[in-house]
């Protein structure tokens, strides 16, 4: 298998991205692999998210709950309906084991969510390890470090 | 006459209390600056030297370790007042003043004055004690937990304690060594309303049904799906499913209050009483207590414990939610959470697995509690009425067995009992 090209890898977030601003969750969802995990951590370049707190570790199951309460008419936090759009840059191919079809890609995220009159800009380092399957990418982590993720913040209602 | 006077009444409260800023000033002052306020665990500053930043009413304070004992400093500059230690924890022998240089030891006294002959004629210099960073004058421990009051005089520490003391207990005594470790990170969660509003939900139990539905009443849906009736669920559907139990269910969990506005919901059951057990841990318990003592330690369960105004305890999951009012509409909220020492680690991952599900501000649960409360903040500046209700079961508890009151758990009773000591607290200033 030969190393995908950073315009692959460049087209895919951007993808990716479009899903999330689209907030077609499912489509976004099924980019994972079975086992796969979307992580938010609360501490700059924390490691373990079982012994430490998280603002999101989120498995396939997790996602679900989510997802479906996204359209979940009670969801009264979510009521007047949070809008968010995502930039990518900087991408960059960190590690890549073609043997195993695996590999490790690096971003810089820009992002808002607007909900009622609120505006909350985020800023991030994103790391995805990416699978190939089949010619296509599937997401085995997707870890989005917020520059201000120790900081007193309020809600996060979107997938960044 | 007071600001605070007419606000409170058997029954309800007027609105102002929530929305005034003057009023949150006072209670700064007859609240926060004047009884006993959790700073920290001493867990956080095991060692000499070790400190850890917190704070009371706005106040920044340093906790440090100094010769074995927890101290509490105003953290300042005796000489012109800036703060001395920025926001953070570590390990410093000694603590110097980023602006002009003086430098204190670990206990607060000034150990270093640049220039210290330009004093000579003033009473200030080495040899005065206004020259050290000041002592808090009240500080207590109680398992590890530090609280501070700021005023000269405190209430007695234990008597004003009693009734919550048992659920600080309960908690420690779920480690097998009897003792808890602070650990795992703190999640802080910036609220738009004020403090009381968040204090108050811990007990009110008519709102799980409603305003969690959308998060625990979906993650059972899921978990029907995806597992068998009779299945073991994982972990966080074990969590997030009781918050979508019914009126019956958190009805019997029943609530014990206290003087000075404690509170507990829960005591034999609550929505943390339905969890997998973990048999290795079971073990060390039945190992350090014996099997009977190590029950009856289970058999206290309860939901969640306010020792009021700041501090919130969750015993059987070992989490604690701080309470630190930053404006009359702004409170921020830390979750903190704690190893059981001797106890295997599946039970601190069950912990934070808590603490991201419901506590953090990204999360499924947290958020739709925050909208009420902003949503209640943005009601009570309306002109539709001036009170606010709890009238609730009025009149229905009965005395318990530890000098407090007993009671269904959807009364509105632990509210009167919260107004009872606030308005205790900002009268006894007049």
């Amino acid at each position: 298998m030969t190393t995908p090209s950073i315009a692959d890898v460049e087209a895919f977030l951007v993808s990716e991205a479009r899903l999330l601003d689209a907030r077609d969750w499912t489509a976004w969802n099924q980019l994972f692999t079975p086992d796969g995990i979307y992580w938010i951590p609360a501490q700059p370049g924390q490691i373990d998210p079982l012994q430490h707190v998280s603002l999101i570790y989120e498995n396939a199951l997790l996602r679900e709950v989510r997802i479906e309460r996204f359209e979940d008419r009670n969801a009264f936090s979510l009521q007047g309906g949070p809008r968010g759009w995502r930039i990518v840059a900087n991408v960059r191919i960190d590690s890549a084991d073609m043997a195993a079809g695996t590999l490790t890609v690096s971003s810089r995220l820009m992002a808002a969510e607007y909900q009622r009159d609120r505006t909350t800009r985020f800023e991030a380092f994103v790391t995805h390890r990416l699978v190939m399957e089949q010619g296509q990418f599937r997401i085995a982590l997707k870890r989005v470090e917020l520059l201000d993720c120790d900081a007193a913040r309020g809600d996060i209602s979107l997938y960044l | 006459m007071s600001i605070v006077t007419g606000l409170v009444e058997a029954d309800r409260v007027h609105r102002s209390v929530y929305t005034d800023p003057a009023v949150f000033e006072q209670e700064m002052q007859h609240i926060f600056g004047a009884t006993w306020i959790y700073v920290g665990h001493d867990s956080q500053i095991p060692n000499d030297g070790d400190y850890a930043t917190t704070s009371v009413a706005g106040q920044p304070l340093l906790m440090v370790r100094d010769k074995g004992a927890v101290r509490l400093l105003f953290n300042r500059c005796a000489h012109r007042g800036a703060q001395v230690v920025p926001d953070g924890e570590g390990n410093a022998r000694l603590f110097r003043c980023a602006y002009h240089g003086w430098i204190f030891n670990n206990d607060g006294t000034v150990r270093t004055i640049p220039l210290e002959d330009g004093y000579r004629n003033s009473c200030f210099g080495r040899d005065n004690p206004e020259s050290n960073m000041k002592p808090v004058a009240n500080v207590a421990t109680y398992r590890g937990f530090v609280f501070a009051c700021l005023a000269e005089t405190a209430p007695p520490f234990e008597s004003w304690l009693r009734g919550v003391d048992s659920s600080i207990d309960n908690m420690a005594d779920r480690s097998p060594e009897g003792e808890l470790e602070i650990t795992g990170g703190v999640l802080r969660y910036m609220h738009r309303c004020n403090w009381k509003l968040f204090v108050e939900n811990l007990n009110d139990m008519m709102h799980p049904m409603v305003t969690h539905m959308s998060s625990a009443g979906t993650a059972r849906t899921v978990a029907r799906r995806h597992f068998d009736k009779d299945e073991k669920l994982p972990p966080a559907m074990e969590i997030l499913g009781p918050f979508a139990n019914n009126y019956d269910f958190f009805e019997k969990m029943g609530v014990q209050a206290f003087p000075n506005g404690h509170s507990f919901s829960g005591g034999t059951s609550s929505i943390h009483s339905r969890y997998s057990e973990i048999e290795e841990y079971n073990e060390a318990m039945d190992a350090a207590y014996g099997e009977e003592r190590a029950r009856a330690i289970f058999s206290v369960n309860r939901h969640n414990t306010i020792v009021y105004p700041s501090l919130t305890l969750k015993g059987p999951i070992q989490t604690i939610r701080v309470i630190k009012p930053i404006a009359v509409d702004r409170t921020l909220v830390e979750s903190w959470t704690f190893r059981l020492k001797g106890a295997p680690d599946a039970l601190l991952e069950r912990s934070i697995l808590y603490c991201n599900l419901i506590n953090s501000s990204a999360n499924l649960v947290g958020p739709d509690d925050h909208e009420a409360y902003q949503r209640l903040q943005a009601g009570l500046l309306t002109q539709g009425s001036d009170w606010v209700s709890m009238h609730r079961n009025l009149d229905e508890e009965v005395p318990n067995e530890d000098g407090g009151w007993s009671t269904n758990g959807t009364s509105d009773f632990v509210f009167r009992n919260q107004y009872r000591a606030w308005a205790q607290y900002m009268e006894r200033a007049l």
